[in-house]
């Protein structure tokens, strides 16, 4: 179970939002896993992967309209995040009847929500906390 | 959430800078690997997370208490964490269960006595309870520094390259006690190291720190070792074989062979290959290039061979085989690429000339992610 | 934000006190170390300012004499204390034969001699009416002083004598260390490459031992411009016998002051060749496996005069004058041991006592202050302050009494504009002088002693005290001081002893009427009454062996590769 304390909040409500709901995903997911028929997690992880592709998307327009001088690497490093979205969903094929797979999965869950969607997120909290006064 | 949260975390020494933006996560339980050149910031960043440095621009967290920003310091005595480092640091004046229990206050003192000991059994030193450090051998004396960092149950451990002071046979199993024991205690670690080796074999998560001190790649060893997004991080594994190659229809041409990509036309591009991703046919069964074999180093289970291309000038490669392949015996050799363990990168130059181009403006898609054709 | 408000509290407060804890303690450290330079400084700046022609009059008259002096007594004791100093480490760290495990420590013994202790006992022993003449005369019939020849032991020969004798333990002990540090790969590759025992000696271990060679002998020369005692009872016109002449019996200052200033450029030049010794020595070792040395096995006529050789310093440097001294101390014991004797001891040892305590207190103080900043500039500052060591007792004698005599004058102005009082002299001249001479003279061994084991704590053996939850005042008492507990006792020792055995400068700056052991037999044996001080030069000698026997355990405890270690398992 993951939660989002109130040191990983970016004060920026529409972005928060999508946070929140990318981790009440991720939790839902664990729960699968962690049940009697993980395999049936398949379409979560799948909907997980688009929802946060869609996340992706609208943090951009967001920074592009505020102008944040690093959006470039943002989009970039949102972009090398493809791969990894894709090899998850290939770990949901294995998940029933190999244990590693399952924490394999859950570990990479929580650590690509957690670190690198919503910590790489963090780097810019300042700006936008400065471009709001 | 229980662990360690680092976000933001900028750090300079007058005009170095060390650290530039750095965000890093470990939940309990797990070990995070921080991989790095000399000087790239990954011990400075060990020490603020301790706290035995300020913060100078950034948050550290631990367990959901904010413990350092620029203007919150929580002394290291007050943030209950352990530390392991390189010269162990063991006491010298005290015996080793008086080192093990320096960290347990507010215990009565046979309750204490009772954890160390049990501190103890687990990295197996209880028969050396009463020995002084400078009777121990580094092995031994690595044991007891991570008992005695464990001991007081601390919210997060940090090691700062361990193991680097013992000889390499003994460090494996060492590895794997110390590995185990952590496992155990169920608690959030953080590593430093500049040892590939070591990163890949301990670390659930390995982040790779680059000289500028920024992160360069943060993944899971298989991914970092077979999809690295940076030759920095695709060079810290080993010898590559390095080409320089040109894009054209959508290939890049090497002596060994064209392997397909996306990026721009005309571009040019670096193609790294590992030892391993050469491969040898033999008696003219392979599809790729005649080479000639300049000399072989058995390692017991692998071969390193040199091999020279025919007609490649003296272009030399360097390629890893089973050692089952014994090249005196072998003839009309040639070699090819598995594109498993090819990676292709632009060069130096050539991000420079992406970057210098205009961006295109971002366009609106829905639902779909942005091309934005920027600095790579 | 409730739990982030406490802490912020807390730790704010935390913050805020460690910050001035280190700005104070810096700022200690340096007003210290400046107070420890301002003697030295004061000394330069005197001869630099223009007086009466007593320079131009110096220069003609003394000055030649005092260099030439000087200069040979220098020559002499660094040339003799080279040959004994080096000869008897050789034999003793590389060869075997009997005694020689005795030796090691024994041929320390002679440090506990003050040089004009050893120079009264030689004189009362070889002059005209002593012993041996007498003696000798009694065997060969002789009468009168022209019917032979016998050396004169006042002279410049005998005063190189004296403090070759009593000087060469420096030169030992760290030619000594040097050669064990050696490894002994070394020596063997030489002997494989085809070089003998002797020519390995000259050319491998000899050299490499350099770096320690020419620090012993900087120390001895040191020694050597220091001494007043000796080339007074002997009238060898040194440097410092020509301050004390300027000064006490002329009355002049300024020249005092500017023969000091020569004084000092002398001692630049041996400050220099330790400071670059020292450089040295950091690439002088070799590897770091240790095995037992070689241990020639001396035979035959090689291991009498080995035996000879190392018996020779002791037996001359300490047994037989300390036996002399036993002697007299029994034989004028109802004379000796009175009221004065004993004020005189109860002086020494209050003086002493109070000089090694704060030497300590000091010590720590700067070595703290030059952890918490690790600044540059501050590092010189303690660097320099630690100088008195090197600086001869009458320069410092000059400087501090000078110095103080400004202050004293400067305050009494002071007082008297604003209040009309006159305060007088309020340092010159009281213990308060004297103290502070010993702590700028000692300094050095308090600081060094005790910077030397804090490095030995290492700023990772803190952070994991402080991981471990002990702030940085349960670090210090925890981890820190037992560490350093063992030097601060040895340096308080150190600079105990060495206050006991001063002379330069309590001659000049102790109060009126007020005599230490040291000053007490200085005078008596220049009076030719040296068995009346006897028990007074025995004591000092008594103190004097504490430190030897501290040294010869450390000594007989310092073969490396002798800690038990365990195989790993």
């Amino acid at each position: 179970m993951v939660e989002l304390s109130e040191t990983f909040q970016l004060e920026c409500d529409e972005l928060d939002k999508d946070h929140q709901k990318l981790v009440d995903m991720v939790n839902e997911i664990v729960e699968m896993l962690d049940g009697d028929q993980p395999e049936t997690c398949k379409d979560k992880v799948r909907e997980f992967v688009n929802f946060t592709k869609g996340h992706f998307s609208r943090e951009e327009r967001f920074l592009s309209k505020m102008n944040y001088p690093d959006v470039a690497k943002h989009c970039k490093h949102h972009r090398q995040l493809g791969e990894k979205m894709e090899h998850m969903i290939e770990f949901t094929d294995s998940v029933g009847d190999n244990e590693m797979a399952r924490e394999s999965l859950k570990r990479e869950l929580v650590f690509f929500v957690m670190d690198d969607v919503i910590t790489t997120d963090l780097e810019f909290k300042g700006f936008i906390g400065d471009e709001a006064e | 959430m229980k662990g360690l949260h680092i976000f933001g975390l900028s750090h300079a020494y007058g005009d170095h800078q060390v650290l530039s933006n750095m965000g890093l996560l470990i939940p309990a339980g797990e070990l995070v690997c921080m991989l790095g050149p000399s000087g790239c910031g990954k011990s400075t960043l060990l020490r603020l997370a301790a706290g035995l440095e300020k913060v100078q621009q950034g948050t550290v967290v631990i367990d959901d208490v904010t413990v350092g920003t620029p203007d919150i310091h929580v002394e290291p005595e007050q943030r209950q964490i352990g530390l392991m480092f390189q010269d162990y640091a063991l006491f010298p004046h005290l015996s080793i269960i008086e080192n093990v229990t320096f960290g347990l206050f507010g215990m009565a003192s046979d309750k204490a006595h009772k954890r160390a000991m049990d501190m103890l059994d687990q990295v197996g030193m209880t028969s050396h309870a009463n020995k002084y450090p400078h009777m121990l051998s580094g092995g031994q004396q690595q044991r007891v520094a991570l008992a005695r960092a464990l001991a007081p149950d601390p919210k997060l451990l940090l090691l700062d390259e361990p193991f680097s002071g013992l000889d390499a046979n003994l460090r494996q199993s060492i590895r794997e006690e110390t590995l185990n024991v952590l496992k155990q205690s169920g608690v959030a670690t953080l590593m430093v190291t500049h040892d590939p080796e070591e990163a890949m074999f301990m670390a659930d998560r390995i982040k790779i720190i680059g000289a500028d001190g920024r992160t360069l790649q943060a993944g899971r060893p298989h991914e970092i070792y077979y999809h690295p997004i940076h030759e920095f991080v695709a060079e810290m594994f080993g010898m590559m074989n390095r080409f320089e190659c040109v894009v054209k229809n959508g290939q890049v041409e090497t002596p060994l062979g064209t392997l397909p990509t996306d990026r721009p036309e005309g571009l040019m591009m670096q193609v790294l290959v590992r030892p391993e991703g050469v491969l040898l046919d033999t008696d003219g069964d392979g599809t790729g290039v005649r080479v000639e074999v300049i000399s072989s180093h058995l390692l017991g289970h692998d071969n390193i061979v040199r091999v020279q291309l025919e007609n490649g000038g003296s272009r030399e490669l360097y390629v890893r085989v089973h050692h089952t392949f014994e090249i005196e015996l072998q003839t009309d050799i040639t070699a090819r690429i598995d594109p498993e363990y090819a990676f292709i990168f632009p060069t130096e130059e050539s991000r420079r000339i992406i970057s210098a181009r205009p961006p295109e403006p971002v366009e609106e898609l829905a639902g779909e992610t942005i091309e934005a054709m920027v600095a790579e | 934000m409730t739990t982030a408000d406490a802490t912020v509290k807390v730790t704010l407060g935390a913050t805020r006190v460690s910050l001035s804890w280190i700005n104070g303690w810096t700022l200690g450290t340096a007003a210290i170390a400046m107070i420890a330079i301002l003697p030295i400084i004061t000394v330069i700046l005197i001869s630099l300012a223009p007086s009466d022609d007593i320079w131009e009059h110096l220069a003609s008259t003394v000055l030649p004499l005092y260099i030439s002096t000087t200069l040979l007594l220098m020559i002499g004791v660094g040339t003799g204390t080279l040959i004994i100093g080096i000869g008897t480490a050789w034999l003793v760290s590389m060869c075997r034969f009997p005694g020689r495990r005795m030796f090691e420590w024994a041929l320390l013994l002679p440090m506990a001699m003050p040089a004009y202790v050893i120079a009264y006992l030689y004189t009362d022993i070889l002059e005209y009416a002593g012993p041996v003449q007498v003696m000798l005369r009694d065997m060969f019939g002789w009468t009168t002083k022209r019917d032979y020849w016998f050396p004169e032991i006042r002279s410049l020969g005998g005063a190189v004598s004296m403090m070759t004798l009593v000087l060469y333990p420096y030169v030992y002990l760290l030619s000594r260390a040097a050669f064990m540090e050696q490894s002994v790969c070394v020596l063997e590759a030489s002997r494989v490459l085809g070089r003998g025992p002797y020519r390995s000696f000259f050319s491998v271990a000899l050299p490499l031992a350099r770096p320690a060679i020419i620090i012993g002998i900087s120390l001895v020369l040191m020694e050597t411009l220091n001494d007043f005692g000796t080339v007074d009872f002997f009238a060898v016109s040194t440097f410092t016998l020509g301050i004390y002449d300027v000064w006490l019996n002329m009355n002049n200052v300024a020249g005092a002051a500017q023969l000091a200033s020569v004084m000092l450029v002398f001692v630049l030049f041996l400050v220099l060749a330790e400071r670059f010794a020292r450089r040295d020595k950091r690439f002088h070792h070799t590897t770091t496996k240790y095995k037992a040395l070689p241990g020639y096995r001396l035979e035959g006529r090689a291991r009498v005069l080995a035996i000879v050789a190392c018996a020779f310093p002791v037996v001359f440097g300490f047994v037989l004058p300390a036996g002399v001294l036993v002697g007299y101390s029994l034989i004028y014991f109802e004379t000796a041991m009175n009221a004065e004797f004993l004020s005189y001891a109860l002086n020494s040892f209050t003086l002493s006592a109070l000089a090694a305590v704060l030497a300590v207190i000091i010590g720590v103080f700067m070595a703290y202050g030059v952890r918490l900043r690790n600044e540059r500039l501050l590092k010189v500052m303690v660097r320099l302050a630690s100088l008195g060591y090197a600086v001869p007792g009458a320069v410092l004698a000059v400087g501090v009494m000078v110095t103080l005599g400004s202050i004293d004058n400067g305050i009494d102005a002071f007082m008297r504009d604003s209040f009309g009082i006159s305060t007088g002299l309020l340092f010159s001249g009281t213990i308060a002088a004297v103290t502070f001479g010993y702590l700028v003279r000692f300094l050095a061994l308090s600081f060094g002693s005790v910077e030397a084991s804090l490095s030995k704590v290492t700023p990772n053996m803190d952070g994991a005290a402080r991981s471990l939850g002990h702030g940085p005042l349960s670090t210090l008492r925890r981890v820190h001081l037992p560490l350093i507990r063992t030097s601060i006792l040895t340096a308080s020792m150190m600079v105990f002893v060495d206050c006991m055995k001063e002379l330069p400068l309590t001659v000049i700056l102790r109060p009126f009427n007020f005599h230490t052991l040291a000053t007490f037999v200085h005078q008596y044996a220049s009076d030719e009454q040296l068995g009346e001080a006897s028990l007074a030069a025995l004591s000092i000698v008594g103190f004097g062996i504490l430190p030897v026997i501290v040294l010869s355990f450390a000594i007989t405890g310092s073969r490396p590769g002798h800690n038990n270690v365990e195989e790993d398992q």
